[in-house]
């Protein structure tokens, strides 16, 4: 064997154990190597990877709500990589892209490795290290003092949704203090739990058979673009494509030619926002050829005749081909129209058709108007509840057992919360962290203090000018951010946590997953940096205050709090890091579906813009390798983002070709791209994977923090959009803007 | 398909394993998976700045394919295209990379199938990443950084490379040291699933399929066999290579059933480069 670094290290880690160590760092060897090479080149210092011994081990990954089982692979006590774990009851040897690169968020730039204060003035970026005494002492006495003050009700938190151990302990820590002010973000999930409440009568969230379905009407659900569990649907598309015995179906209806609709075996184009709308035509569709579930509509449906009545006067396939068809010529919206019938005709007629909703990756809201008209096909199809390849509902967990929240005369009292909320929800306002800036900015000292632990609003709310100003207006902030996020450049102290695989987390059923399954991460590293589980946190900070609030929180720390919250599932949690509830068995006993007949056009949820001055509409496109929730993408994940998507700092969007050329734009022309609430620089695409008129947008970019590989590249979606809300649930429920380019 | 032709007979080596790919087109997803889980095993770096993709190291990285068409006609397909691992004429082991290296930093193994980068060797003439027509190989312009405590992660089995040297996918080779030598220790046969490259582990989609095409029990071996078994994953359709007419014997073999794709693989990379860089480069 020749002798070359390459070779020598092969040799030297052969046989895995210690002992190979030594000869590495001989200098003898290397002096050997530089003989025998041929040199040019500079050999400038490169890192040399200490070797040692290799072992795995098991966790959950909970960067997403995923609940993919993954495995750390370890030199000595050092993580090298991540893979996914065989078996997995989500994912079976499966990861994805965020998850493959979890240890750049450990030892990336962007971590916070210590307790942190602000020592200039607000964005400065000037710190102080803190240590956690005093970092904890700090937010308790802020908190007691407003308390004391009377102020109670003007502290707020955000936390990243309502599910899980963590945020259930902010919950409860804002219950002892006394504070209504407890929110959190929307998703097309909530959008479901509200729509099962209205349409089942249900306490639940939506669970889809995938696996098992042969027939996918999908309207605009980003199946493949990070929709539900994402490593479950690229599994389920796989198996979909590996069926001989039936074919499965999958027909996208979305605006853009989009990751899923790719792969899908039919993609029919739309207009964006008119998904109710074409839900309702193939109602109609299905209705008029008597193709529905006669059994099930019969004995299972409530409000049918009213719904009937409005699907065949209202929404025949031709007139909502007017408004939803993307190109307005006689051909092809004769073609189009019966693309739409014959689609709705075979999926009535499929064995175990199922219909979909979530626009992209899911984390923006649907409206309940959109939902009721796509429920209705499965309704008309008998496909909620079907034993096999339908929609289920898991109903809500019990309550964790924990002891109750002990409160005092301050925290009995009534308050309102300062969102209020015109339409009904399942969690008050709670969910509609989306009208809290405006909220903050309408009054006066709205809130003096707010807890951010897993939440990055100022990213992920849509007007970032109008986040900004209302956390401008908030005193005193707290985040409990592990990365140097958007809203960290607001904080004024930060209490950083532990990256997953430093912690214990837990990861209830994934969005979509048709069962229950609970997943838990517990510390597969030696935490790196200063940093604190937040669950661990907030049970310290609440202790520092005495009282009724310590009362509260009677347990050692995070951890027990854990165990007794997971309570019957703790020991298969524990040993196995994986519940599943494999004699899951949906409610059905006397549940019936109501349809509703005001659904689809009517209730359009229109624009912000007026058509004249603002001729294009943008529409976001979501994409895998670009996360746009709370987590920001990794470096590594950065690098594999299209040229046509981001190119050095700039926003690319996709503008088809036609649309391109009628205002005289080429490929990577310059542009401003304008809506009623903010302006970009941005650089053209010309694309035929997107509808004339329409600006397609990648989400997911723009962050104004995190370090060199992730921040100041290009431009938020979030920018340039404002939100609108859903008459039904105050959700946002903006699919787009107006916007013009120029 | 071209009959694959045991390389074991050539220049006197004892009949070898001739490692390949199969991947499904209709499967992947574009979801970039497999890229980063080969930057994170192999140690490559990255930059603040990525997007011009002419100078952006990725061993495997997943073009677009479009069929040109206008909306709404148009259609794409995600093509994952890691190093091809060419056996060159014959599959005789002169790969288009190797013959023309000067310095003989690359190398064909007989044992493997498996072309090699030695970086030490490497003095940066570039000359291979001409003579590749599958644009895989990278030159690395700058030092590598891994800024913050990012080198703690970087794994033992693959060296750093410096300035000034190319590199490429390597279809994982020390994962094939680690598996082989165990199978030594333990005295006995790789096994299939002992040897799989980090972007077969970790497509979620499973579209990747790896293993040597000489072993009739491998997957890739029947697949890429008419007369075998493998029917369950081809579903009709044929493998086929980039660039069949160039003779370059690769040993990567796609999957489509869409007749465009597979014309496009087989039209000349260059002319697909360009036309994937018409409709945006890149993805
Ligand atoms: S899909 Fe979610 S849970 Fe699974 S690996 Fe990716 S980030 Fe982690
Ligand atoms: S990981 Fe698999 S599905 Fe994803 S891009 Fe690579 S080959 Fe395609
Ligand atoms: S794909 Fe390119 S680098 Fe790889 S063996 Fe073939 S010619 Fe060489």
């Amino acid at each position: 064997m020749k002798l070359n670094r390459r070779n020598f290290l092969l040799v030297s880690t052969a046989g895995a154990a210690g002992g190979a160590v030594g000869s590495m760092f001989s200098p003898l060897s290397w002096k050997l190597m530089d003989d025998s090479s041929v040199w040019s080149q500079n050999w400038p210092w490169t890192p040399v990877p200490l070797d040692g011994e290799v072992s795995f081990e098991e966790t959950t990954c909970a960067l997403c709500p995923g609940g993919c089982r993954v495995k750390v692979r370890k030199v000595d006590s050092r993580p090298v990589k991540l893979e996914g774990v065989d078996g997995g009851p989500v994912n079976d040897g499966g990861i994805c892209i965020l998850g493959l690169t979890a240890l750049q968020l450990v030892y990336g730039p962007a971590r916070v490795r210590t307790p942190l204060k602000r020592a200039g003035k607000r964005g400065e970026g000037k710190w102080v290290e803190i240590t956690w005494d005093e970092a904890i002492s700090d937010v308790s006495e802020k908190l007691a003092e407003l308390k004391g003050a009377g102020q109670s009700k003007a502290v707020g938190c955000i936390t990243n949704g309502a599910k899980g151990v963590t945020s259930a302990l902010f919950a409860r820590f804002m219950e002892a203090y006394g504070s209504p002010n407890h929110y959190w973000q929307a998703t097309a999930w909530d959008s479901y739990e509200e729509n099962i409440q209205r349409t089942l009568g249900l306490n639940g969230s939506a669970g889809f058979d995938l696996e098992k379905a042969d027939y996918i009407l999908s309207f605009g659900a980003g199946l493949l673009d990070g929709w539900g569990s994402p490593v479950r649907m690229f599994q389920a598309h796989s198996k979909w494509r590996e069926n001989h015995d039936a074919h499965v179906t999958l027909v996208q209806i979305d605006a853009q030619l989009s990751n899923t609709a790719a792969k899908a075996d039919k993609w029919l184009p739309i207009n964006p926002g008119t998904e109710g709308a074409v839900a309702m035509a193939m109602a109609h569709v299905i209705i008029s050829k008597n193709l529905y579930d006669r059994g099930y509509v019969n004995w299972s449906t409530t409000g049918f005749r009213d719904f009937f009545r409005t699907v065949q006067t209202e929404y025949a396939p031709e007139k909502v081909a007017k408004i939803a068809c993307p190109v307005q010529k006689p051909e092809y919206v004769k073609k189009w129209t019966e693309e739409l019938e014959s689609r709705a005709i075979a999926f009535a007629k499929a064995e175990k058709p199922l219909a979909l909703a979530g626009k992209g990756n899911g984390d923006r809201p649907v409206s309940q108007a959109e939902l009721n008209a796509i429920q209705s096909l499965n309704a008309l199809v008998g496909s909620i509840n079907r034993e096999e390849g339908g929609m289920v509902v898991i109903p809500d967990a019990d309550k964790y057992p924990w002891p109750p929240v002990v409160l005092d005369a301050d925290a009995k009292g009534y308050k309102p919360a300062l969102v209020t909320t015109k339409g009904r929800t399942k969690y008050g306002a709670s969910n509609l962290l989306s009208n809290l800036p405006k909220a903050i900015n309408a009054q006066h000292g709205g809130l003096k203090a707010l807890l951010v632990a897993g939440a990055n609003p100022l990213y992920t709310l849509a007007d970032t000018e109008e986040t900004a100003a209302a956390l401008q207006k908030i005193e005193y902030i707290v985040s409990f951010a592990s990365q140097m996020d958007d809203t960290f450049t607001y904080a004024d102290i930060i209490l950083p946590d532990h990256i997953y695989l430093e912690s214990t987390v837990d990861v209830p059923t994934p969005p979509g997953f048709a069962k229950p399954v609970y997943g838990l991460a517990k510390p597969v590293i030696d935490p790196v940096y200063k940093t604190k589980a937040m669950g661990d946190s907030i049970i310290e900070i609440a202790k520092a205050m005495g009282g009724t609030i310590a009362e509260s929180f009677p347990w050692g720390g995070f951890g027990d709090a854990m165990e007794q919250a997971m309570n019957e599932k703790w020991n298969a949690l524990d040993s196995d890091g994986v519940y599943v509830n494999e004699d899951f068995q949906p409610e059905k006993e006397g549940i019936r579906f109501r349809f509703f007949a005001r659904a689809g056009m009517e209730d359009r949820i229109s624009l912000q813009g007026s058509v004249e001055k603002y001729p294009l509409v943008i529409t976001p496109c979501d994409t895998i390798r670009l996360s746009t929730g709370a987590l920001a993408d990794t470096p590594f994940m950065v690098k594999t983002v299209s040229d046509t998507k981001l190119k050095k700092r700039e926003l690319v969007v996709q503008v088809n070709t036609m649309t391109a050329q009628q205002y005289g734009f080429k490929e990577g022309s310059q542009a401003i791209l304008e809506t009623p609430v903010a302006k970009a620089t941005v650089l053209v695409h010309c694309s035929e994977e997107i509808a004339p008129g329409l600006v397609g947008v990648p989400r997911g970019l723009g962050h104004i923090a995190y370090d060199e590989f992730v921040g100041g590249k290009g431009t938020n979606y979030n920018t340039l959009i404002s939100p609108v809300q859903d008459p039904a649930t105050g959700f946002d429920v903006a699919w787009g803007i107006r916007a013009k380019l120029t | 398909m071209t009959e694959t032709q045991g390389h074991g007979n050539q220049e006197g080596h004892a009949p070898g394993s001739k490692f390949g790919m199969v991947i499904d087109l209709d499967k992947c997803t574009g979801c970039g998976a497999c890229m980063v889980a080969c930057m994170a095993e192999n140690n490559v770096p990255t930059k603040p700045d990525e997007t011009n993709k002419l100078d952006t190291i990725t061993w495997m990285r997943v073009f677009k394919l479009s069929n040109g068409k206008a909306f709404p006609d148009a259609e794409t397909c995600y093509l994952p295209r890691p190093c091809m691992h060419c056996g060159g004429k014959h599959d005789a082991g002169h790969s288009p990379c190797v013959s023309v290296c000067p310095a003989t930093a690359t190398d064909y193994s007989y044992k493997t199938g498996i072309v090699s980068q030695i970086y030490t060797r490497c003095f940066g003439c570039r000359y291979c990443m001409g003579a590749c027509p599958y644009h895989a190989r990278y030159f690395n312009w700058w030092d590598p950084k891994w800024p913050a405590d990012m080198k703690n992660y970087l794994s033992p089995d693959v060296s750093v490379r410096m300035r000034g040297v190319v590199e490429k996918c390597s279809f994982c080779f020390h994962r094939y040291q680690r598996a082989m030598d165990l199978a030594y220790y333990e005295e006995r046969e790789l096994e299939e699933n002992e040897y799989q490259t980090a972007c077969t582990q970790a497509c979620p989609a499973g579209a990747i399929t790896f293993g040597d095409l000489n072993n009739e029990d491998h997957m890739v071996y029947k697949v890429t066999h008419e007369e075998s078994e493998g029917d369950e994953i081809l579903r009709g359709r044929t493998p086929f290579r980039l660039l069949e007419e160039l003779e370059t014997n690769p040993k990567v073999y796609y999957l489509s059933g869409r007749d465009w794709v597979v014309k496009a693989g087989n039209a000349s990379v260059r002319e697909e480069a360009k036309a994937v860089k018409d409709t945006g480069g890149h993805h």
